[in-house]
């Protein structure tokens, strides 16, 4: 490359090429499927449960009179709430025809203002404007809190007979999940946010669990260019299980399956006892310690029970001594060296496993500061 | 005289009272199991976890005199745990001598929130003879950003843009420019910040891995205890320098602490080590209304056979 | 001067200058003129106004994602550079876009400001309706009414008195503090705060009501789940893992090694969460991600044609 090349100072800090030629591959299957199903019209998709509830549940609003409850989550206008919106646009379709009244809630202002266009244009396709009721959609705060607060008070006011939980929930989906079982309404629910999934099922009728979420509007309206954009994204997941299994076909490999090391549990007798272990920083590694050492340096650290102090200073390969670390504490049955120091490339693997599973004999002298209670 | 119910009640019996207590009993219990051990000094043994230590050794391997980054996501509603995390924190970094500065892309309350929890920190470390942290000189409020996705793109970006326009009050009571504090004044790209530390309740943890993770700056997190699933994925693939987790992480920090920092006089523990048993006498109560749920099943169950 | 503009450019004045107020006005001119001219237009060159907006708006974080980014104040060889100049098309424009990025970030934030106002007239309207209408529970809207209000003017005198008063950096003390200061710090910290905190604390008793309606073993699947649980629960509670794994290591003979150390509670837990929990989340996430960039797809390009209701 010459010294005027167009590259020169300029580069891919962010995932280099390969992330980005991954991203453009599921990018072209999500884009080609769409295509693609534009001209077929027979596409399977599974049957989602929850999303079979959805009539049931307004069918069921109806014959008591009491509203149909819906909420976006509480995140920003993105993908996700507009996904939830999408849902919702169908739910307030088919609430339409059947005159049930809904009340859609919103955490955030910008979700509150295109929800608002979104649910009157369904009552206009259903040619049922008069029916829409411009307050049944609501912004209610955009605290965390102060909007669980409310959305639970309008539940036990309004006593709602079905509730659609859908987009991003986070602390406030149990709030709101057991609120609503508390007046008998039956719950349809999810969250991309996998840790509040497990609330809600355990409280709600009918979860979408991850992508299902994602599958909602293709399943309900069986448009073309939904089915076909969830098609893609089924190939796309397949590419990214197919890389998963070759990552780890690949460090199976690194790791020495077909060498008789092993690396073993030994690293804890290591740190009983004081010995004298090498250990290897990366250079781009994560680990901040050591982030100063230049490829493959090897630091060399007296380990004992307590603390660990620097006996011999290694040297960059620019002959710069790495800055001393500060004592740290290493307790008795400490896993945590093999993790500190978990080494990245195969040369390092070898150095780190002969030193951890074979730590010099005349250095160990078992039993040494290990604490009464530890005996 | 008494009238007699001619269709008498049937007492329901042990399968399904079991099954069927009432919620404003639980709740009671609950009270009562998350109260009462607050008033007794209860010392619980503790094997801080491989994440937690990882963390901590983390902090204690920063040079002294260096800077660190402070996501502080936090406001009361979780400071049992997160509250928690950032008074281990700032009492390692005080401690340590790193500098830090602190901001907030979740919520606006936090910066004021945070703010008041170094100031009382810094007042208890220096009543034990350590040195505390002034503002300004040992650590700058750049306060909220709104927009957590776009903050956390200009930070990688470029964070001397990111926090350009922010001010600070110095010694002599007149704001000024974060960057000429001499917590900020060595700071030219985001790698001069010797690591990343998000104190948070919310998603912007993983906004910070999608933006920020693999620039040349370690990150480490403390999270709520829900939160504690989700952020340890990246905490296993090596995104993640360390991860302290809910109420257990907190009182990991502080075992940990208390390990290190010997010094008489000092505070390590704090509210990991009053909350803690109230958290095990929580999940009992769980285990047990669990357990009468299921026993009530089983009742009945046998009883229908 | 308000605040310092470290980076000047086209979108940006000195704050308080003649330039900046005239600008100001000349977009909300530009502003007003474009909405008139988008109501007058028929719905098909709206949509297509609409189309061609959403989809420059996305073509900058994709073009800020794919192009090479310059290295921040470093040259070719690594040397410093101060200030950072662009030396040819390519970095000139990876210097472009990362200049671009703070201000289009700007615009988010302003348009979601203007946003939160609709949201705010919209509590305000159904809560004064109910309120003059003597509606059901009139009685909640006046406190939020009466509390929405408060709130704002306390705020924003004891802004400007913390801001612009005669001596700011004097009200960080309380002992200086005038009844204002008292009254917001009355209403954020002493009831938002506290009422967010006790909203938040209301999980545990649904957590507990929840679990105990749900967790019943019905099944196989529903047994390994229970046990699972447990074992989760039990590596939370420090005492229990303590004493569990000194009990296993000292039938294992020692502190380190043999197979029974494989059982400690440590260990079955770490397992369960490296082997079942990490990556069942990690496929969770993936799909939901995959879904979020086929979602972004289909409304950057405006695939879904008839709007997201259609």
């Amino acid at each position: 490359m010459n010294e005027h090349s167009s590259w020169r100072g300029v580069q891919y800090l962010d995932t280099g090429w390969v992330g980005i030629a991954f991203t453009m591959m599921l990018v072209l299957f999500i884009l080609f499927n769409i295509k693609r199903a534009g001209k077929n019209q027979n596409l399977f998709i599974r049957r989602i449960a929850g999303l079979n509830a959805i009539d049931e549940a307004i069918g069921r609003a109806t014959e008591m009179g009491r509203p149909v409850l819906m909420v976006p989550g509480i995140g920003d206008l993105n993908a996700i709430s507009v996904q939830a919106l999408n849902i919702f646009a169908y739910v307030s379709k088919t609430a339409a025809r059947f005159s049930s009244p809904i009340r859609l809630c919103c955490g955030n202002a910008a979700v509150f203002t295109v929800a608002q266009e979104i649910i009157r244009d369904a009552y206009q396709q259903e040619g049922m404007v008069d029916r829409y009721d411009p307050d049944s959609v609501r912004f209610l705060s955009d605290r965390q809190f102060a909007f669980a607060a409310s959305v639970s008070g309008l539940i036990l006011r309004e006593k709602a007979a079905a509730a659609f939980f859908l987009g991003e929930f986070f602390a406030e989906s149990l709030i709101f999940a057991e609120t609503a079982n508390s007046v008998g309404a039956i719950q349809i629910a999810s969250s991309t946010q996998s840790t509040q999934t497990p609330f809600f099922i355990a409280a709600c009728d009918y979860v979408l669990i991850g992508d299902e979420f994602y599958a909602a509007s293709a399943y309900l309206t069986r448009k073309p260019v939904l089915v076909g954009s969830l098609i893609g994204q089924d190939w796309s997941k397949m590419a990214v299980g197919g890389l998963v299994l070759l990552g780890a076909i690949g460090l199976t490999v690194q790791m020495g399956v077909f060498s008789p090391k092993t690396i073993s549990r030994t690293a804890q007798d290591t740190v009983d006892v004081p010995t004298t272990i090498s250990v290897v920083a990366k250079k781009d590694g994560p680990y901040a310690p050591y982030e100063q050492a230049i490829g493959t340096t090897v630091h060399t650290f007296a380990l004992k029970k307590g603390q660990v102090e620097e006996s011999d200073v290694p040297l960059t390969e620019d002959g710069q001594k790495v800055p001393m670390i500060a004592p740290r504490v290493i307790t008795a049955g400490d896993t945590d060296v093999m993790r500190l120091f978990k080494p990245q490339k195969d040369k390092t693997v070898s150095v780190l496993r002969e030193q951890i599973d074979k730590p010099p004999k005349d250095q160990i002298v078992p039993g040494t500061d290990v604490p009464e209670e530890d005996k | 005289m008494a009238t007699e119910d001619p269709i008498p009640t049937p007492t329901p019996d042990l399968g399904t009272k079991l099954q069927s207590m009432p919620k404003s009993m639980l709740y009671l219990i609950l009270v009562l199991c998350c109260s009462i051990p607050l008033f007794f000094k209860i010392k619980v043994p503790n094997a801080p976890t491989p994440a937690a230590k990882d963390l901590f050794n983390a902090l204690n391997s920063i040079p002294s005199g260096s800077t660190v980054l402070v996501e502080s996501d936090w406001t009361n509603s979780t400071r049992g745990e997160s509250g928690g995390q950032f008074e281990a924190l700032t009492r390692i970094l005080m401690r340590r001598g790193i500098k830090f500065a602190v901001y907030t892309a979740a919520d606006p309350q936090a910066p004021e929130v945070s703010r008041d929890s170094i100031v009382q920190i810094s007042e208890q470390e220096r009543a034990a003879g350590e040195k505390g942290a002034d503002r300004w000189n040992d650590w700058v409020n750049l306060g909220y950003f709104p927009n957590a996705e776009g903050t956390a793109n200009s930070i990688a970006n470029d964070p001397r843009k990111a926090f350009g326009s922010k001010k600070d009050i110095n010694p002599d009571g007149v704001k000024s420019d974060v960057f000429k504090s001499p917590v900020l004044k060595d700071i030219k790209v985001l790698s001069d910040f010797k690591m990343l530390i998000v104190i948070t309740a919310s998603n912007t943890s993983t906004v910070i891995i999608q933006r920020l993770s693999g620039k040349g700056m370690p990150i480490g997190m403390m999270v709520t205890g829900v939160m504690g699933p989700e952020t340890s994925v990246y905490y296993t693939s090596g995104q993640l320098i360390g991860l302290s987790a809910g109420l257990k992480g907190v009182y990991d920090m502080e075992t940990l602490m208390n390990d290190t920092f010997t010094k008489p006089g000092l505070t390590n523990f704090g509210k990991g080590d009053r909350y803690y048993p109230t958290l095990h006498f929580a999940l009992l109560l769980l285990i047990l209304a669990v357990a009468a749920g299921n026993v009530g099943m089983f009742l009945n169950r046998r009883r229908k056979a | 001067m308000l605040f310092a503009q470290v980076q000047k450019s086209f979108w940006n004045e000195e704050s308080g200058s003649s330039a900046l107020y005239i600008k100001l006005i000349l977009a909300l001119v530009v502003g007003f003129a474009t909405m008139a001219l988008l109501l007058r237009m028929p719905p098909r060159g709206r949509r297509a106004v609409v189309v061609g907006i959403t989809f420059l708006s996305g073509l900058f974080y994709v073009a800020f994602y794919l192009w090479p980014k310059p290295l921040p104040g470093v040259d070719g060889t690594g040397a410093p550079l101060d200030p950072a100049k662009p030396r040819d098309f390519v970095e000139y424009v990876g210097f472009y876009l990362k200049d671009a990025l703070p201000i289009v970030a700007d615009f988010s934030n302003i348009l979601s400001t203007f946003l939160l106002g609709l949201g705010v007239f919209s509590i305000i309207r159904i809560h004064g309706r109910k309120l003059i209408r003597r509606q059901t529970d009139w009685g909640f809207s006046l406190v939020l009414m009466f509390s929405v209000l408060l709130m704002v003017v306390v705020g924003y005198i004891n802004y400007w008195q913390t801001h612009y008063g005669p001596d700011p950096s004097k009200l960080e003390l309380p002992r200086n503090w005038s009844f204002v200061q008292y009254a917001n710090d009355l209403l954020f910290n002493g009831l938002l705060q506290q009422m967010d905190a006790a909203m938040f604390s209301l999980i545990a008793f649904y957590i507990l009501s929840a679990a105990y309606r749900a967790f019943r073993i019905r099944s196989v699947e529903a047994t390994i789940l229970l046990a699972t649980a447990l074992i989760v629960i039990f590596s939370l509670m420090g005492v229990v893992a303590f004493f569990w794994d000194k009990g296993v290591n000292g039938i294992s003979g020692a502190t380190t090694g043999g197979i029974a150390g494989n059982f400690t509670l440590t260990e079955v837990y770490t397992w369960i969460k490296q082997n079942v929990q990490d990556p069942s989340i990690r496929a969770i996430d993936f799909g939901v991600g995959i879904g979020a960039l086929a979602m972004g797809l289909r409304l950057w390009l405006s695939l879904e044609r008839g709007g997201a209701s259609a």
